[in-house]
């Protein structure tokens, strides 16, 4: 299995400095802004989404899906994390250090499962769930991060595989069975919100 | 030490992302109460000029690119709470500024059909106009507990 791990870590890394359009590509999606902001502007536009007010409200709760699990799949990375520990691939082979400088930085985290591969797929599974067209499309920022951090040999395959399943399964959860019991309160919080105009 | 990304940085580029993806929600979905200007050609290149301006502004300019983007900045929770404030500031402004400049030059309240309710009254009507016309409603159907 860490044979596997390091045998498609190394097709990643291999793409590296190999031809500066890609490099940049990569620094853009693997940088700690750029796909977090954009998905979130994604989920901004969702909130006033819609050609009727069914067709929004159902968009307003993929959102409200979508932030609850995003929280959660942080919450469960950080117990996972303590579970199961093993070091970066770039501590683990100290000539991958070139890779990290090239596309990212060195970071400290724990490194199973991937933080932002939980938190991109929390949001795509989430908004997928009801709206198909809006869930691909974050879809795509949520694919291309983890990538990002595996040329930069950040994570291993293993990694960000592990926080992607966490990430979905966080918003099936969350989705399906946590926030129908917040049901009254949540359909409280929409009548506030239509009174004032903004839901 | 390497330049990193500053607080207020992040706070101007999602406050001006923000108020752009608001004026091209406002121009596709028709809610021209969220929009400063009605005619759809300038609503989207506002909303084209404050995303790209932003996105260019905190990613491109001085080679940021190759330099601070490389670097550790906010850490995520620290993230997520200035894109919440700045998230919050954009929809302010931008339902206060629209609220305004329709005050200055009413071309909404068109009234050639009945108003939508929350949001969808933003069709119409001006927020403060719509905010005004819920509370007024309310009175009149009394408290309903």
């Amino acid at each position: 299995m860490a044979h596997l791990d390091e045998t498609v870590l190394s097709w990643f890394t291999a793409m590296v400095g190999k031809w500066s359009v890609l490099d940049r590509i990569l620094i853009l999606f693997a940088n700690d802004y750029f796909p977090v902001v954009a998905i979130s502007l994604v989920l901004l536009y969702l909130w006033f989404m819609g050609k009727n007010p069914v067709e929004r409200e159902n968009n307003q709760r993929a959102l409200i899906n979508a932030a609850v699990s995003i929280g959660s799949a942080c919450g469960f990375v950080l117990a996972f994390s303590h579970l199961n520990w093993h070091g970066h691939p770039f501590e683990e082979a100290p000539e991958l250090i070139d890779n990290v400088n090239r596309i990212f930085y060195p970071i400290h985290d724990p490194a199973f499962p991937s933080n932002t591969s939980a938190v991109t797929f929390a949001a795509a599974a989430s908004v997928w769930q009801r709206n198909r067209q809006v869930g691909l499309l974050i879809l795509v920022p949520a694919i291309l991060m983890p990538v990002a951090k595996l040329a930069a040999a950040v994570y291993y395959p293993s990694d960000v595989l592990a926080g992607a399943l966490l990430g979905i399964a966080t918003a099936y959860f969350i989705s399906n069975l946590v926030m129908p019991c917040f049901e009254p309160f949540v359909s409280r919080v929409f009548i506030v919100l239509r009174r004032l105009c903004l839901a | 030490m390497d330049e990193v990304v500053t607080r207020w940085e992040y706070v101007v580029f999602v406050f001006l992302a923000c108020v752009g993806v608001l004026q091209l929600v406002g121009v596709r979905t028709r809610l021209n109460g969220l929009l400063f200007f009605r005619t759809k050609a300038v609503a989207y290149v506002i909303s084209f000029l404050a995303l790209a301006g932003s996105f260019w502004w905190f990613f491109v300019r001085d080679d940021r690119w190759d330099t601070v983007m490389r670097c550790t900045g906010l850490e995520g929770a620290q993230q997520f709470y200035y894109f919440c404030l700045a998230a919050f500031l954009a929809v302010v402004f931008t339902l206060a500024l629209s609220s305004l400049l329709h005050a200055v030059r009413p071309r909404l309240c068109s009234m050639s059909r009945v108003p939508g309710q929350g949001l969808d009254a933003l069709r119409d009507m001006s927020y403060f106009q719509a905010v005004r016309r819920s509370f007024k409603s309310r009175r009149a159907d009394g408290p309903s507990g």
